[in-house]
């Protein structure tokens, strides 16, 4: 190739006629596998046209390095495998935004044998903008059409022959929501493949020719015929300045120096002459060419007035009105989801229960006072996995509840109502749906929250979001806080649990405002510049895909990670175990147990002859068949389980079942009291393994540190434990406060003796809710924290961070109360008075209008 | 038409007022152009309900693709529809569609009255 290159804009000309591209594969043969990219901007119906193309075969994934999802799907036409990636909504292909890279470098990289650009056609010129960047990239395109319905609906009609004509590119109208257009649209991809017949741009970019005219001639001087770029669009964008331009450049071994040189030298002569940047007039070129098309394209009937959806903003988005339907929809969801689901979870948790009755058959059997290893290590796993699938009732209409939010439009319409608040502290609009997840009010889950920051178009605010939601008052951390307010403050439950509910806001906003300003000031920041989509009625199929869809990601990715951990878990609170001598006292106490229980049923018919390892057989088929009769509502299901044990074991059933029997009566009396023994053998060597266990030591080894926060050893071990998830707190706290457990007392009474028997106070249970407001996020919302920030580093320091500054709070109110001999409610109220005021400062520091004038020049010049 | 316009302009100027009366004084320049048309103002200082011509968009070339991106081109046509309820951000719409855009970048997009 010599200098005789292709003009650079290859203004109207056809199709046909561009030369093939340097480097590229010729056609793909008929038999060959085709891959095909779906480009398209926000809210064009993009993953409606998807799901239309390739219905339930798709496979969710990650873009190599980053958090961006790619959505990965295949159908096939006249018997040709097709592969649809889904690329990410972008509103061009800009570098200026992570998204816009990550499609940009897909098409660069993997040079997809089609690109389908899906189009909104009630906004065609916004859509063009995309449509033509990705036509000067030389791809065999297809035009998606879509949403005739709503542009008819609004009396917008768009020449779809006109605009095929105008581009040189196949149109194919489409409305995805209702699959139509599906069939076309198929073949006409299929037929792209075959042709390979490459788009060419044609917008006009005059006087920008002589830039660029050198800089291709240096490519081609160098035999670029390896780039898989055409040469003018990569001229066009080293004149920008691009860098993933220059890297293209680089990678492909061309003399990078020389021809980033002349691009910089031939930017600087173009916007000497004329007063403009290059990417600032080809951006202002494009933008006329795409007004241009569209309005030749376009027939507009005179419109009705006002369209139904300013009709319902006028009432929605009204200034004294917004505020309660926005806390109506708020309240909704929670009350749909959290209250609800939880209600439904009592429906769900049988079949886990059974599901673990099932682990308890398959396992090797219980000894009388040890289990096997086996036994105890997959009985603690499958609890690790209860737990967590307890909740996947929650998530579903959780997740389809946003769905529905997300499709309506109402969900930017919260983002616009909350931005001002949000922002101020660092945050952004976009942030108010992860922090109602995570539970602004208590109930929620900090998982899907830190999720749903997908969203954030604002990488700065989506960290400080990530960071802070978190704080908010899960599901899980209710048991404890009812615990500490039951036990330390049975006169002022209402005054806590609004302290309680409101503090975890302020301290969400404080620290977003902390961390933005100094470890996240130096992240990319993005003007909120949002669309608020019209209104749509969101479909049933469309909600109940994407809840299935993001809960099972959800069960997938977290489900695996806290099963695995719960097994180190697991591990240090079992060993090193106990010792042989204290071993030996507890065989001893089993000892006498039976020999008691022996003693008791001697000469009993029914018992005689029953040799230990049977009795140990027998206890677990009494405990097996307690267990079921427990998790069994209803005489139906009563009856089964009497049907089951009977067959399970007919020679053990009469001592559960029923009986008049006057001898089996003495003989079941007396298995109950054994298995009572048993039990309390089996509470007491756990308690005390705990207590010498790798994680009581732990514990222990942390009371210098927290004995200022009013901490004691037991409280460390049940918060490090909380860690794994949040429910074992309470259940750690349960085994450790054993004293007093066989006088039936609760556990809020038994702690409340001890703790004040120690001489402490509400003090303590003030610092410890303070505490554990801000404690780290649990391991499965770090491993989502993970995976939303792609670092590790950030996943660290979500839990290193709230740690230190939850021990902090705690201390300093626990020591600054005990000085001042302040009660706990006192303490309390001086810790939410601090942070309230604190918000005040934080939040009134710089006035609104000063925020949106000041610093900016460009804003005020212009005006005298 | 005439007669018209400057009904419009009554109107837009008691609402400016009440604008200024909440935002503080750093409006003033807004309104110094008070009686015919205002060239040169940023879309941020248009009152609810005001159609306007955009003449340039600023910021550094990041943010103005952005706002270009979504419709903010220059001699396109805008029509501020409502601030949001804490009055930042606003709703703007660009012929078909509504987007929403933060008073500090509104204040990039300068705007000729139009009507």
């Amino acid at each position: 190739m010599t200098s005789d290159a292709p003009a650079p804009c290859h203004a109207r000309e056809s199709a046909t006629e561009e030369p093939p591209l340097p480097g590229r594969q010729s056609p793909a043969p008929a038999s060959r596998n085709a891959l095909i990219g779906l480009a398209g901007q926000q809210n064009s119906g993009k993953s409606t046209i998807f799901n239309m193309l390739t219905g339930a075969r798709q496979h969710v994934a990650n873009y190599p390095g980053v958090t961006v999802d790619k959505k990965t799907g295949t159908f096939s036409v006249d018997g040709r495998r097709i592969t649809l990636v889904d690329l990410p909504g972008t509103y061009s292909l800009a570098p200026f935004s992570l998204e816009e890279r990550v499609a940009r470098s897909f098409l660069i990289e993997e040079r997809p044998d089609v690109v389908a650009n899906v189009i909104d056609t009630t906004s065609l010129r916004r859509s063009l903008n995309l449509t033509l960047q990705l036509m000067e990239m030389g791809f065999p395109m297809v035009i998606a059409l879509n949403m005739i319905d709503v542009a008819r609906r609004r009396g917008i009609a768009v020449d779809a022959a006109a605009l095929a004509a105008r581009l040189g590119i196949p149109v194919v109208e489409t409305v995805g929501r209702k699959g139509r257009g599906k069939k076309e649209l198929r073949e006409t991809l299929g037929q792209a493949a075959l042709s390979a017949k490459l788009s060419a741009g044609v917008v006009d970019y005059p006087g920008l020719d002589e830039f660029l005219q050198p800089i291709e001639s240096l490519l081609a001087a160098q035999g670029d015929d390896s780039l898989p770029v055409p040469r003018a669009w990569l001229a066009r964008k080293l004149l920008e300045g691009d860098a993933e331009a220059e890297r293209v450049v680089r990678r492909n071994g061309l003399d990078a120096d020389a021809i980033l040189t002349r691009a910089r030298d031939g930017a600087a002569a173009f916007r000497q002459r004329h007063q403009v940047s290059v990417a600032d007039y080809l951006l202002r070129r494009r933008n006329e060419a795409a007004g241009e098309i569209a309005e030749a394209c376009t027939l507009r009937k005179p419109q009705a007035a006002t369209s139904i959806s300013e009709r319902i903003d006028r009432i929605v988005l009204n200034r004294f009105l917004a505020p309660f339907f926005l806390l109506a929809v708020v309240y909704a969801i929670y009350d749909l989801s959290i209250i609800r689901g939880y209600e439904l979870t009592t429906i769900t948790w049988p079949f886990l229960a059974a599901f673990r009755n099932l682990a308890v058959d398959l396992l090797p059997a219980a000894g009388f006072l040890h289990d096997p290893l086996a036994t105890s290590l997959g009985l603690w796993m499958v609890d690790s996995a209860n737990a967590l699938l307890n909740y996947v009732p929650i998530f579903l209409i959780l997740f389809a509840l946003i769905a529905a939010l997300e499709d309506s439009g109402y969900l930017a319409r919260i983002a616009f109502m909350m931005d001002r608040v949000l922002h101020r502290f660092g945050l952004h609009g976009q942030s108010t749906l992860p922090f109602i997840l995570a539970g602004v009010f208590a109930g929620g889950c900090a998982v899907p929250g830190v999720m749903a920051t997908k969203g954030i178009p604002d990488t700065r605010a989506r960290m400080a979001t990530i960071l802070t939601v978190p704080f908010m008052n899960c599901l899980a951390k209710v048991p404890l806080y009812t615990l500490l307010l039951n036990a330390f403050f049975p006169d002022n439950k209402p005054l806590m649990m609004f302290f309680i509910a409101t503090m975890t806001v302020i301290a969400a906003l404080l620290v977003a405002k902390l961390l933005t300003g100094t470890v996240l000031s130096g992240v990319e920041t993005a003007p909120f510049v949002m669309q608020l989509p019209d209104y749509h009625l969101p479909t049933l199929t469309g909600m109940l895909r994407r809840s299935v869809e993001r809960t099972w990601l959800y069960i997938k990715k977290v489900g695996t990670i806290v099963v695995a951990v719960s097994v180190i878990i697991f591990a240090l609170l079992q060993f090193p175990g106990l010792g042989e001598e204290r071993n030996a006292t507890y065989e001893q106490k089993a000892e006498s147990a039976l020999s008691t229980f022996r003693k008791a049923v001697e000469g009993n018919p029914h018992v005689e002859g029953l040799s230990d390892e049977r009795l140990v057989a027998l206890l677990n088929y009494f405990t097996a068949y307690k267990s079921a009769r427990l998790n069994a509502s209803g005489q139906e299901a009563n009856a089964a389980v009497e049907e089951t044990f009977k067959t399970r074991d007919p020679d053990f059933y009469p001592f559960v079942a029923r009986t008049s029997d006057k001898t089996l009566r003495q003989a079941q009396g007396a298995l109950k009291k054994l298995d009572g023994e048993r039990k309390l053998l089996r509470r007491e060597m756990k308690e005390e393994r705990i207590v010498d266990s790798f994680l009581g030591t732990i514990g222990r080894g942390m009371e210098p540190v927290t004995r200022y926060a009013g901490f004691d050893w037991k409280i460390n071990v049940a918060l490090l434990s909380s860690f794994a998830a949040r429910e074992s707190s309470v259940a750690t706290l349960g085994v450790l406060f054993q004293e007093g457990a066989d006088e039936q007392q609760s556990l809020e009474r038994r702690m409340d003796a001890e703790v004040s028997s120690a001489g402490r106070t509400a003090l303590m249970a003030t610092a410890v809710i303070i505490f554990f407001s801000l404690y780290p996020p649990c391991l499965a919302t770090t491993i989502m924290v993970r995976v939303q920030t792609g670092s590790y580093r950030w996943m660290l320091f979500s839990i290193l961070f709230p740690t230190a500054l939850g021990l902090v709070a705690a201390s300093t109110v626990y020591t600054v109360g005990d000085l001042l001999g302040a009660s706990g409610i006192g303490a309390m109220t001086g810790y939410y008075a601090t942070i309230a005021t604190l918000l005040v400062v934080v939040g009134l520091a710089v006035p609104a209008w000063r925020a949106w004038t000041g610093g900016r020049p460009l804003a005020q010049g212009g005006h005298s | 038409m005439f007669w018209k316009k400057s009904g419009m302009n009554e109107e837009s100027k008691g609402r400016r007022r009440r604008f200024r009366m909440r935002h503080g004084k750093d409006d003033e320049q807004t309104v110094r152009g008070g009686g015919g048309r205002h060239h040169g103002c940023s879309l941020n200082s248009q009152p609810e309900g005001c159609r306007c011509r955009i003449r340039s968009v600023g910021g550094t070339t990041g943010v103005r693709q952005r706002l270009m991106d979504l419709g903010f081109v220059p001699d396109g046509k805008a029509v501020v529809v409502r601030s949001a309820p804490l009055n930042d951000p606003i709703q703007v719409r660009l012929g078909d569609d509504n987007v929403s855009i933060r008073r500090a970048e509104a204040a990039l997009i300068e705007v000729d009255d139009d009507e």
